[in-house]
């Protein structure tokens, strides 16, 4: 079974919001079961799932594929039913309660607008039901304003406008429910990077200023992670959701990962096959002939939760070493972590190889260096301009500190696009 | 946010552009016109020679031909008040059944879910149900209303009520076809707008007015002309339920079966005709203009497989109930006055007895032979000339946009279907009287198969299109990549994709084929045929064996209906017979890939 994620209490006068958070997941599984596991899967069948999400927060649900993530959006705004579990929104179950009446909002990248209204008769849609509004004229405009919807705009039809403006009406529309929880499936994946910017800035903006609840889904976590207070890992096979890998905050998860999957979804990586040696109470004992030093050991701090109960559980923690035994584990070091050099050595370890490729966007420079012994390159980022030439061919070093690593396990499934990642999907790594 | 703004196009018109049809199939279509001009238009011509003879009641096509009798025939008052009279049952009818229609129209084409079994299987029992039994469930229930209110309030006229009942027949009957033409136009709706506006707190009621209300013309129109047809020619529910005044329907059938008046039946038939091609006509106009506006690009989502809730208080809840009970209602009370004599049957005589007055009955097992023989026949000849009519239709609808004329030619080829039988039979009563005057022998009982086949074509090309449809829109592009022959098309793509419709073509056929009772009564010399059996049984004789016998029989046409609908429901994945691929996969999802 999936752990039950709780998130971790908020301090001082926070501390009882998080007694009642807004919405709980419970036992919920999307679809039934199948009868057999989906073949070349590799993972279990679905598990139950099981999330709090506090209120007034921005909640990222990130995942390797958006469409079971969507799914589950799907299923707390009531378009869709579970097939097993309960959904609880302020301590009410939310089955039975119609879809109009949960005072859920939903953004997609499909605007969703009536493209026989104009934008201003699309926001007073949701208005218009509602008697308790006086001035709706008034009603509408302060919606737009809010969202940074031009007046003009009001009187247009949605195909007459570009696609971040449509975006903006419907999320006019959506607050104009006056919405208790407003779940984003990946709005911004089909905009331009500057539009995309300049809305997710707003939609921050928007979510501190009406204190909203506010749950992403997102395949893209680096491009979310800025604005989330708390992203939830979740992991995904065949199409359906089958846990919670970790959850935290966005900078925990990328300097902190449990595992491979995490690592990867939060961002660039790479990831150097390493040799442990030895293990105590308080720090693990580590070999790697490809970095220099070879030998060097890694506080608890710095080991994957999972990797460290592993090594606990193993019954040779109190007496280091044993002949002969050997574990295998991935070193995590970040792209952008990694500073090059050119032989002096400022850092507490370094690897060394010679540049095969060199990208720049501008701002960054990219560096896929060839290290002897490991198949893949190595990718480090700097920013542009770099300080000194770096041309194709040319011997460097690649340097970092040591509290810039992390130990992960090595998990199976995982382990062959690792660094693929990083290299074929810049755009996904941010 | 000006409200007159709402009904200009958001954007100009897209240019014309035809999109390849790669998998037209010309001897298909040959064959589908073949069929509808013998069947159809032959018979019409025959009819439109006949409608000029000067001479009435003597013998048909003796001549001399002219003129006069039509300018006789069209300056009569009494014809007048009789079209002007008929014209207005027929329009009340069509607006009435296309606002009952819309809420179950929604249910089936929003909603969703076991609603829309729920909706289709009445609306497909009535439509393919036996038509006697239906008009006789109104009569039966306009005889209980009259005891009921008449004996209560005697000021209240017999003939209002009679006149009510029959627009109430009427109005039942069309009713289906205006719940399938809505329903089609309202399918074309984006499910995200639906579920945008039920989260927006809209009720169903609204989410009618504002976000399907703009897709219902197409469907309004083509729901209103079956509607106004199909009560313009009527002609079995006005006699069943003893009304004052003459319909243009009933003064048909008077001058066939009373007065013998060949020419003015033939009159009758073709100024029929002639408005309802106006009528059609005109609505192509209609639909021209509205498929000229530009359509969304976007994919849209697939509609969800669960039904959308619908609250009790929704006012479509409300309008849909409505529609429902209206539409089962005389189903409800022959079932139950059936179930009713099959009790005091089964209490009195016992099952044996009862069974072997079936079997003495003179008329009723010798029709079930010749009406199955010729349902036999009609389904097969309708199926095939389907298939045909369904890739002219196809090729038509491919267009973009589809103009006026491709328009007209589709609602002409459907016609058959629309046009009220009462006018299809004294048709092919006249090509018989012409074959029997000119040629060595008449048609004989294949009359009758041949009549309800060319009914049944229009349907059977409807079904064949639904699942050609299924094919991917592009399709015709891939294929097109791979210069197939015609041939090799026929057998890989269009004929897997038709294995499923041919089943339904046909069963639909052989029930619209058994159900019909004008054609059967009108063709079949003195053969004994089912529907006209059933209706001497039941409103004639008010025979207890056949009073019983009318539920079982609507049970097993509801079932059968029910086998259409999920076999219509069903998506069954497309596969080429097994070795004649011949190098070109037939997995198209993975060419389309």
């Amino acid at each position: 079974m999936a752990p039950s994620l709780i998130f971790a209490p908020l301090v001082g006068d926070n501390a009882d919001i998080m007694d009642h958070p807004l919405l709980q997941i419970d036992q919920l599984l999307l679809s039934p079961p199948a009868r057999r596991p989906v073949r070349g899967t590799g993972t279990s069948l679905p598990q139950p799932l099981s999330l709090d999400f506090a209120i007034g927060q921005f909640h990222l649900l990130a995942g390797e594929d958006l469409a079971p993530q969507a799914e589950l959006l799907r299923v707390i705004a009531g378009y869709d039913p579970p097939a097993q579990g309960r959904l609880v929104m302020r301590g009410q179950p939310l089955s039975g309660i119609p879809l109009g009446a949960r005072g859920i909002a939903t953004l997609t990248s499909d605007p969703r607008l009536f493209p026989q209204l104009t934008v201003g008769r699309n926001i007073l849609f949701p208005l218009s039901g509602d008697r308790r509004i006086g001035d709706t004229a008034t009603a509408v405009a302060g919606a737009a304003l809010r969202v940074g919807l031009s007046a003009a705009a009001l009187d247009r039809y949605p195909d007459e406008l570009d696609q971040v403006t449509q975006l903006r009406a419907a999320l006019a529309r959506a607050l104009a429910l006056g919405p208790s929880l407003l779940l984003l499936s990946d709005p911004l994946r089909d905009l331009p990077a500057g539009d995309a910017a300049s809305l997710l800035q707003d939609l921050r903006r928007l979510q501190r200023e009406l204190s909203l609840t506010v749950i992403c889904a997102t395949d893209r976590l680096p491009a979310w992670a800025a604005v989330a207070d708390r992203v939830v890992l979740i992991e995904t096979a065949g199409g359906a959701i089958r846990g919670v890998i970790q959850s935290g905050s966005a900078e925990d998860i990328y300097l902190k990962p449990d595992n491979r999957t995490a690592a990867r979804l939060s961002g660039a990586v790479n990831l150097l096959p390493v040799e442990i040696t030895a293990w105590d109470s308080e720090a693990v004992s580590c070999r790697s002939p490809l970095i220099d030093p070879q030998d060097f050991t890694l506080p608890q701090r710095q080991v994957a939760s999972a990797l460290w109960s592993a090594l606990a559980t193993d019954g040779r923690d109190a007496g280091g070493r044993e002949a002969g035994v050997t574990t295998e584990a991935s070193l995590l070091l970040r792209p952008n972590l990694l500073r090059p050099g050119l032989g002096i050595r400022r850092q507490d370890f370094r690897l060394e190889g010679r540049i095969q490729d060199r990208f720049s966007d501008g701002a960054s420079v990219m560096l896929q260096v060839r290290v002897p012994g490991l198949a893949t390159p190595v990718v480090a980022t700097l920013p542009a301009p770099a300080p000194f030439p770096l041309e194709q061919g040319m011997a460097v070093n690649l340097g970092w500190n040591r509290g810039e690593m992390r130990l992960l396990p090595n998990d199976t499934a995982s382990r062959s696009s690792a660094h693929s990642t990083a290299l074929a999907d810049p755009k996904k790594a941010g | 946010m000006d409200r007159a703004r709402l009904r200009q196009p958001a954007t100009p018109p897209q240019p014309s552009s035809a999109a390849p049809v790669i998998l037209w199939q010309p001897r298909l279509a040959v064959l589908g016109i073949a069929v509808l001009t013998l069947l159809f238009v032959l018979p019409l011509l025959l009819t439109l020679l006949l409608s000029s003879q000067d001479t009435a009641g003597t013998d048909p096509f003796a001549g001399p031909f002219g003129l006069a009798s039509w300018r006789d025939f069209v300056t009569d008052p009494d014809i007048h008040l009789l079209l002007l009279r008929s014209l207005g049952l027929a329009a009340l009818v069509g607006v009435v059944a296309n606002l009952l229609a819309l809420g179950p129209a929604y249910l089936v084409a929003v909603i969703g879910g076991g609603w829309r079994q729920v909706v289709l299987l009445p609306c497909l029992l009535v439509l393919l149900g036996d038509q006697v039994t239906i008009a006789m469930g109104w009569s039966e229930i306009g005889r209980q209303l009259a005891r009921a209110l008449l004996d209560a309030t005697p000021g209240l006229g017999r003939d209002l009520l009679a006149d009510l009942m029959t627009l109430c027949a009427e109005t039942h009957r069309a009713l289906p076809i205006a719940i399938l033409c809505q329903s089609w136009a309202m399918r074309r709706h984006d499910p995200a707008l639906i579920e945008a506006g039920l989260e927006c707190g809209a009720d169903h009621f609204r989410l009618l007015r504002w976000v399907i209300g703009p897709l219902l013309g197409p469907g309004l129109v083509l729901g209103f002309c079956c509607a106004f047809a199909l009560s313009f020619g009527a002609a079995l529910e006005p006699a069943l339920l003893n009304t004052g005044a003459l319909s243009w329907g009933e003064s048909l059938r008077q001058a066939i079966d009373i007065d013998d008046n060949w020419p003015a039946a033939a009159r009758f038939t073709v100024l029929g005709c002639l408005l309802l091609a106006l009528m059609l006509g005109a609505a192509t106009a209609f639909l021209a203009r509205l498929s000229n506006r530009p359509r969304s690009r976007r994919p849209r989502q697939p509609h969800p497989p669960h039904a959308y809730h619908l609250g009790p208080q929704d006012p479509l809840a409300i309008l849909s109930i409505l529609a429902f009970a209206f539409l089962a209602l005389p189903l409800v009370w022959m079932l139950l006055l059936s179930a009713r004599y099959l009790y005091i049957i089964a209490v009195t005589a016992g099952p044996h007895l009862f069974l072997e007055a079936i079997g003495d009955d003179p008329r009723l097992l010798p029709s079930v032979i010749p009406s199955l023989v010729s349902a036999l026949i009609a389904a097969l000849l309708a199926s095939s000339g389907g298939v045909g009519l369904a890739a002219l239709w196809r090729r038509w609808l491919k267009r973009e946009p589809i103009t006026w004329r491709h328009w007209l030619l589709m609602l002409l080829s459907a016609m058959p279907f629309i046009l009220p039988s009462l006018f299809l039979s004294t048709t092919h009563l006249t090509a018989q009287l012409f074959l029997a005057t000119y040629l060595p022998n008449g048609l004989g009982i294949l009359a009758v198969a041949l009549g309800d086949a060319v009914r049944a074509l229009p349907l059977a090309a409807l079904v064949m299109l639904v699942f050609w449809q299924r094919l991917p829109d592009d399709l015709d592009e891939t294929a097109a990549e791979f210069l197939l022959p015609a041939e090799r098309l026929r057998r890989q793509i269009i004929g897997p994709s038709l294995r499923s419709a041919w089943a339904i073509a046909l069963a639909v056929s052989a029930l619209l084929s058994l159900s019909d009772f004008q054609l059967a009564n009108a063709l079949s010399g003195d053969r004994p045929m089912l529907a006209p059996t059933l209706l001497a049984g039941i409103a004639t004789q008010r025979s207890p064996i056949y009073l019983a016998l009318i539920g079982p029989l609507l049970v097993l046409t509801g079932w059968v209906c029910h086998l259409i609908l999920g076999r219509l429901d069903r998506r069954i994945p497309i596969r080429a017979p097994q070795g004649s691929a011949g190098g070109f996969s037939m997995n198209i999802s993975a060419r389309k890939t």
